[in-house]
């Protein structure tokens, strides 16, 4: 008989399949450990050591050697974003769909969504980007100066600085920093390799003045220069067993709130708290933000039960940017209807990810540029955009939105055009139209390629594309891969098109990693179209040596007519902003939320108002009702 | 037809409960297989210019067949409407439910899920991205089926095969035999099907995604089938009938096919309806957690998916939930009459 697989059956095998890999995962971790061990056995090489061993990256001089005609910055005099009127206390009652599966900040799957709140959203640099201006503003140092030649930024640390046990943060814990990110004992090739080609080394005046070196000048050093410090005095000299040891360590941050052992709860909950008598709140720019006393995350793996418990009371705030949750699960129920809960809508101005569709130029027939740009017209995203996104989201123009100047000012994606589309077609040599409607070669060559895409909401978004390219003789073949496959393919350049998308960061846009010909044609890199033009290489290379910005803000926008010409990219759509349902008790400063902001969590303005929870909590139970309009604020949504 | 045969027949119909599950059975089944002709957003018959067109098999006609200007499909809808216009010597006659299983709809000023609604045709609504629950239900049903029978009847016949030469010739191939399906169903399936989506080329058609994925499901199951068609020729090898063809020089292919089969059939008859119901649950499973049929194909794992993402659309899960309850009542309704019907100790007789 055939064996009979039952959902529990299936769920059981997942279970234990998920177990074994753990385990085999575990195994070769010991065994690497292992062999690392028998390598270095005698003498673990101490930091001290390793800076003796560099003496040209890790440098000491006294405070004369400083050049004397430095101008020292600190920002200090831009506005403030927080709320004078935010009060401490309280705890936060979020939750997480997955449990990290560790807390360490580096190595071996440290990557994980949970990875925000212990590290992007707390740990606090030697300077921070102000979130509405975009400058710098001094954190850990109290001020710094950037060298003529835009190589070398000199720091003076705040002397009051100290991690969350209660050590000083010094020159020796920057010092530590390179040690740490260079040591192969992290398991982090990525660091690794960042910390060593993207830095010259690191100069000791004394004990709070020091100076960082970068390889290449920068136009804006402060981005590449401001790093965070590591606790030398937490880890010492590190040894293969570091990351078995450290998996459940949180190190001392100089974030506003630590993770203490007792509060990881297993699989069930972890509660970030606040550090007692935190530096920041003495900084002008820190006090009156990350007001909770507490945070605490429960772990629920599914969001429909996340979303009950929310509506419940259980949980303070709820992301509902999908338009489901916006409108109908939210649309008519009592406690949204009651005022209990706000709904609020906050436009950002954020480089956004460069989501859309990526073309693999180097495939057969795809190597066609009219091909490519008659798919561009093919794409429905609009009837995607109007119809499944609500006409709430945008279409991406360019494969470098968000920039502000650095984005291409005229440039706009090619819109659904059937006719265009099959002009292009047709020039390519699709010239008949077979039976099924596709259009064919003369020799019978049908138009069909596969778009991969990771299985989630993408790959509704490919089923309507799907059916609207048809109308221009296009076959689109979806398909729908475990997110972690579809990536392993899309990297190894096995696509034909991808769905799919590059997180984008400040100050400016890149086009290295996606656009040089060394990246093309060769697995692992971000150059997934296989882009390969030579007018282009020389152009990317000079706007990356460039450490002029009027010019290097001319030369991207002539790399985005390149890329828009090469028709290899076809942009996507995005959200302008982000949307959040909470309980009223929390509240919010007069204009919500800062410009750079693309989560209310990120810098951390709310705060808890504990009388007002009282007298909700009361209310709750009765028919009362309060304000209740969505909240909009537009104050940075783009005029277009 | 043989009188024992017959007398089991008229015994599954004489159990009304299984009798009628069987034909309720066979009317969906057959309906299904003619989805095209009720469920679809082609139409039936178009009249044009005093000309009849049948679009619903065959290739499709452009909008400009029927004088508008694109070069697309037509959509029928559209031209429904166009033509009812008074004065309109054209027409068209629309299926039943005029809406094909990936097709979003979407309405103006509202969006998807649209709840069921007899004006608009969605008679029980639509899924996520605006498309018709009762076309993807029958469409997926038709796929499921078709995918569980073809299991069905590959994995019969690697399994008679195997079992009956396990049970028939005894000795080293049942020894081996056994070893090699002890060792067989100990391979982990669910890993083999994740291994295989992840490995197939991106070029694969779907087709051949799905045939590769029957191709697993059947590698995987025969195990079961084949013991117990082992046993059976063990206990029936040693019958006289057998040794009696065995003195007239039948050989072992003879003696296989034309004495001991037709002997052991009541097994393989009996389980077949359970297999079939199983194999519309793996494949629905599959499905469910994305390894199954490749999208935009229906499939009722993925209406279940969406259903229980979609909590506040009820339509969509229960419609799944109750159509999948209403298949797998009537096949086991069938299955049990079968057994019944069939069974050894009712009416046994030896050739």
């Amino acid at each position: 008989m055939l064996q009979k697989i039952s959902f529990y059956h299936l769920l059981r095998i997942g279970a234990i399949s998920g177990l074994i890999a753990i385990q085999s995962a575990c195994t070769s971790e010991t065994d690497t450990n292992s062999t690392a061990d028998s390598t270095s056995k005698e003498g673990l090489i101490t930091p001290e050591e390793y800076y003796a061993a560099n003496p040209e990256f890790f440098e000491t001089a006294s405070l004369e050697d400083l050049p004397a005609d430095l101008s020292w910055e600190n920002g200090m005099d831009q506005d403030l974003f927080a709320s004078p009127e935010a009060i401490r206390g309280g705890t936060l009652r979020s939750f997480m769909l997955s449990f990290p599966p560790t807390v360490r900040l580096v190595g071996p799957d440290s990557n994980h969504s949970f990875r925000n709140v212990l590290l992007d959203d707390n740990f606090i640099e030697l300077a921070d980007r102000h979130p509405v201006t975009g400058k710098f503003y001094g954190a850990l140092a109290s001020e710094w100066a950037i060298s003529e030649d835009k190589k070398t930024v000199y720091f003076r640390l705040n002397p009051d600085v100290t991690f969350s046990d209660g050590e000083s943060v010094t020159t020796a814990d920057f010092f530590y920093l390179f040690y740490f990110m260079q040591s192969p004992h992290i398991t982090a090739p990525w660091y690794n390799n960042w910390y060593t080609e993207e830095y010259d080394g690191i100069t000791r005046y004394d004990e709070l003045t020091f100076a960082i070196h970068l390889s290449t000048p920068k136009p804006e050093p402060m981005e590449f220069a401001n790093v965070r410090p590591v606790a030398a005095h937490f880890h010492g000299t590190l040894g293969p067993d570091w990351v078995m040891k450290n998996q459940w360590q949180f190190e001392p941050t100089t974030g506003p709130y630590e993770l203490k052992p007792d509060n990881i709860r297993t699989n069930r909950s972890i509660r970030m708290t606040r550090v007692e008598d935190w530096w920041g709140d003495r900084n002008k720019f820190y006090k009156n933000r990350f007001n909770p006393e507490s945070k605490h995350y429960e772990l629920v793996r599914d969001i429909n039960i996340a979303f009950e418990r929310f509506k419940k009371g259980d949980f303070d705030l709820f992301g509902l940017t999908l338009p489901e949750y916006w409108y109908e699960r939210s649309e008519g129920v009592d406690v949204f209807e009651r005022g209990l809960i706000r709904k609020a809508v906050f436009y950002n101005q954020v480089p956004r990810p460069s989501i859309g569709l990526w073309i693999n130029s180097s495939q057969p027939v795809l190597d066609d540029q009219n091909i490519r740009k008659g798919i561009g017209y093919a794409m429905n995203f609009d009837r995607v955009i109007n119809k499944h996104f609500r006409g709430d989201f945008v279409r991406l123009n360019t494969s470098s939105d968000g920039y502000g100047e650095f984005s291409h000012p005229t440039i706009t994606a090619r819109e659904y055009s059937i006719e265009k589309a099959r002009d292009y077609f047709s020039e390519a040599g699709y010239t008949q139209q077979g039976p099924d409607g596709i259009l064919t070669t003369v020799d019978g060559k049908r138009l069909s390629f596969t778009l991969a895409v990771a299985e989630g909401p993408r790959a509704d978004v490919a089923q309507i594309l799907k059916e609207e390219a048809r109308k221009a003789g296009l076959e689109i073949n979806i398909l729908a891969l475990e997110p972690t496959s579809f990536f392993k393919q899309v990297l190894e350049k096995q696509h034909q098109i991808a769905y799919s998308g590059w997180n984008t960061s400040l100050p400016y846009p890149r086009y290295w990693e996606g656009f040089h010909s060394v990246n093309a044609d060769r697995p692992q890199t971000n150059n997934i179209t296989n882009t390969a033009i030579p007018e282009m290489d020389i152009l990317i290379d000079q706007y990356r040596d460039s450490t002029n910005l009027e010019e290097k803000m001319a030369m991207a926008h002539r790399l985005e007519e390149m890329v828009y010409e090469d028709a290899a990219y076809i942009p996507g759509a995005t959200v302008p902003f982000y949307r959040v349902g909470f309980w009223a008790w929390l509240r919010f400063p007069e204009h919500f939320d800062v410009r750079l902001s693309e989560s209310p969590g990120q810098y951390g303005l709310y705060w808890i108002d504990p009388e007002l929870k009282e007298e909700i909590l009361k209310e709750r139970k009765g028919d009362s009702t309060r304000p209740n309009e969505v909240l909009i604020f537009d104050e940075w949504k783009n005029p277009s | 037809m043989n009188p024992i045969t017959r007398r089991r027949l008229s015994r599954f119909r004489s159990i009304r409960r299984g009798y009628w599950s069987f034909v309720i059975l066979v009317g969906i089944v057959i309906a299904s297989a003619f989805a095209e002709l009720w469920i679809n957003n082609r139409a039936l018959i178009v009249s044009y210019g005093g000309k009849l067109y049948f679009p619903t098999y065959g290739s499709e006609f452009t909008g400009e067949t029927f004088g508008e200007n694109y070069l697309y499909e037509a959509d029928y809808r559209a031209l429904q409407e166009k033509f009812a216009e008074p004065g309109n010597p054209n027409w068209v006659l629309m299926p039943l439910i005029p809406y094909g299983p990936n097709e979003s709809v979407y309405r103006d000023g509202s969006f998807p899920p649209y709840p069921p609604s007899i004006v608009r045709e969605h008679y029980l609504g639509t899924d996520p991205l605006g498309r018709d629950i009762v076309a993807r239900l029958i469409y997926g049903f038709r796929i499921a089926l078709g995918f569980s029978l073809a299991l069905m009847v590959f994995t019969y016949l690697l399994a008679i095969a195997v079992g009956c030469a396990m049970g028939y010739f005894g000795s080293w191939v049942d020894l081996f035999g056994q070893r090699l399906m002890e060792i067989w169903s100990n391979i982990p399936f669910l890993y083999v099907v994740i291994i295989l989506a992840s490995t197939i080329p991106p070029n694969v058609g779907s087709n051949m995604r799905i045939g590769s994925l029957l191709a697993v499901m059947v590698v995987f199951s025969w195990v079961g089938m084949a013991q117990y068609m082992r046993t059976a020729a063990f206990r029936e090898k040693t019958r006289d009938y057998i040794a009696s063809a065995r003195v007239v020089g039948a050989g072992p292919v003879r003696i296989i096919l034309r004495h001991l089969l037709p002997n052991t059939l009541s097994i393989v008859v009996t389980f077949i309806p359970f297999t079939v119901a199983a194999g519309i649950t793996s494949l629905t499973a599959l499905d469910f957690l994305g390894f199954g049929i490749p999208p935009p194909t229906a499939s009722w794992g993925e209406l279940l998916q969406q259903g229980t993402q979609r909590l506040d659309a009820p339509w969509i899960v229960s419609s799944t939930f109750f159509g999948m309850v209403l298949v797998l009542v009537l096949v086991t309704f069938v299955g049990e009459a079968i057994r019944e019907a069939f069974d050894p100790k009712k009416f046994s007789y030896f050739r």
